[in-house]
């Protein structure tokens, strides 16, 4: 049996529980948006990760800053992590680069694998070394955007393969 | 036909006055149903544990009069007495004893004679008869009024008609008998007491617990048309049950479909349970039906093999349902048939039928 079906197994019991204690019934749980339609006929939004917060820690220097990402799900159902979010810029500058602990990767990543992100729920971004894997436990990231002033475009996307890009600005 | 059974009615009580010619006297009341009770007590039945003695009519009529009061207090006393069994008080439902005593009786010139006989309650299956005779003289013209019931000393002493608080079981010919308070009368086979469901104690006894469980099969019919026309149209599925007094019913079920059609989705899991507050209504000892609302909780889970290890995607699936059945007892395991129907739901409801068999802890 792989942990997959262990987890549902568990899921399902913890699901008759609740229900003994008159809990308001079993909720959806990760993307069903993408099965409801083809299934039931049921239109779903699914979930929509925005950036919620960008933290400037510190500006290196006139074209590098030390920055914190955290999406927040503002859809109506969740999704899993990890989501990665790579960064690019809409200037016409050269691309920027997310630098962690001396690792070099245009991608943060949001969440750990197996974790689900409910609506309404925040993940706070963590560099990834060139193969993606977090660079832990330093959360904060350094981006050379090599401009005078960074406008970045963060796409981000889930295990299912939804996207969702959003911009930020500093 | 009918002219035929006139014949044979009008001239049984003639019949019954040669059996019971001089010579032949009667022996009293008490020295009758002492010898009735002793038959009864050396009769062969092991498996029981506890009995009711109820639902004595008149074998002409099937109706009651108080003399049927009396003769169950009368063999109910003695079978105390005796020590052999338990004996069920006057009014307990009669559904929860092992067997039952009961019986019926003719009055011809000045002699009663009484038929009574054990069955098993589980199947009906006779266990003992006996029959016996004794002058009416013990008793008053009164005693033998049918339909008129006048309270015994363990009801109250005082006399009471049916609009004192009796039940009325309604007869084969439409007519009404007022049914003493708290007085259960049974349906025994055989016995041709047609008495109205509602009449039954709806709920379990002192003397039941009630507690049962049941696996079975399911059938899950789809109401859901996308589901229906993407995935499939019935659905096997498997369920286990417990009840509480035949009100609180719990199942919980699972099931497992294919589908063939829908980008890399694989299968379809479901896993989920159902509560039910019915209201059951004993149709006789070994037949109750019940009907009542409830609710469906519930998870289909989507096998995808393109989904992430560790994620899954369940699509949470509730409903409100109406649920009707029937129990039938063989001793104290049985079958549960029943359907439900969802009347409001998140996904998809369903019609499903589900045939079972339980094991009830209470008889």
């Amino acid at each position: 049996m792989t942990s997959g079906a262990k987890r549902r197994g568990l899921s399902g019991l913890g699901c008759l529980l609740g229900l003994v204690v008159m809990a308001a019934g079993c909720a959806d749980r990760g993307p069903t948006n993408l099965y409801s339609k083809s299934l039931f006929g049921v239109n779903q939004q699914g979930a929509n990760m925005a950036v919620d917060s960008v933290l400037n820690y510190a500006n290196i220097s006139g074209n590098e800053s030390e920055i914190v990402v955290v999406l927040k799900n503002i859809g109506q159902h969740s999704t899993y992590g990890p989501i990665y979010g790579v960064l690019s810029s809409t200037d016409s500058c050269a691309s920027p680069e997310v630098f962690g602990n001396n690792q070099v990767s245009a991608t943060a990543v949001f969440g750990n694998r197996g974790q689900e992100i409910k609506p309404g729920d925040s993940v706070v971004g963590e560099a990834v070394d060139g193969y993606g894997d977090v660079v832990s436990p330093n959360y904060s990231y350094v981006v050379a955007y090599y401009c005078p002033k960074g406008n970045f475009i963060l796409t981000a996307t889930d295990p299912f393969g939804t996207t969702w890009p959003d911009g930020f600005s500093f | 036909m009918n002219r035929c059974l006139g014949f044979l009615k009008a001239w049984m009580p003639a019949a019954l006055l040669l059996l019971a010619a001089p010579g032949w006297a009667a022996p009293g009341y008490q020295a009758a149903l002492d010898q009735l009770a002793a038959s009864l007590g050396a009769a062969q039945a092991p498996s029981v544990g506890s009995l009711a003695v109820a639902g004595f009519v008149d074998r002409q009529t099937h109706r009651r009069s108080p003399f049927c009061v009396k003769v169950e207090e009368g063999l109910r006393d003695r079978i105390i007495g005796a020590g052999r069994w338990r004996v069920l008080r006057a009014g307990q439902d009669p559904s929860g004893a092992d067997a039952l005593l009961s019986g019926t009786y003719t009055r011809s010139a000045g002699t009663v004679f009484l038929d009574a006989r054990m069955t098993d309650s589980a199947d009906g299956r006779v266990l003992w008869r006996g029959s016996t005779r004794f002058s009416d003289a013990d008793f008053g013209a009164a005693d033998f009024t049918l339909g008129a019931y006048q309270a015994g000393p363990d009801q109250g002493g005082s006399a009471a008609s049916a609009d004192a608080g009796g039940q009325a079981v309604a007869q084969g010919g439409g007519q009404v008998v007022p049914q003493e308070p708290g007085q259960v009368v049974p349906t025994m086979p055989g016995q041709v007491v047609p008495t109205m469901p509602g009449s039954y104690s709806p709920f379990y006894s002192p003397a039941r617990l009630g507690l049962d469980f049941s696996a079975g099969y399911k059938l899950f019919l789809p109401l859901n048309s996308t589901f229906q026309s993407q995935v499939t149209t019935a659905i096997n599925g498997f369920t286990l049950g417990m009840g509480f007094g035949d009100v609180l019913l719990m199942d919980f079920d699972l099931w497992n479909t294919s589908v063939s059609n829908i980008g890399t989705l694989d299968s379809l899991t479901y896993v989920g349970s159902d509560f039910s507050l019915v209201w059951p209504v004993r149709l006789g000892p070994a037949l109750t039906v019940y009907a009542g609302p409830g609710g469906r909780f519930g998870w289909i889970q989507v096998n995808d093999p393109s989904t992430p290890d560790g994620d899954q995607v369940d699509l949470g699936n509730n409903g409100f349902i109406a649920v009707a059945g029937a129990k039938l007892y063989l001793g104290a395991a049985g079958l549960d048939l029943r359907y439900t129907y969802d009347l409001a739901y998140s996904y998809t409801g369903y019609h499903t039928l589900s045939l079972g068999v339980f094991y009830d802890f209470g008889r």
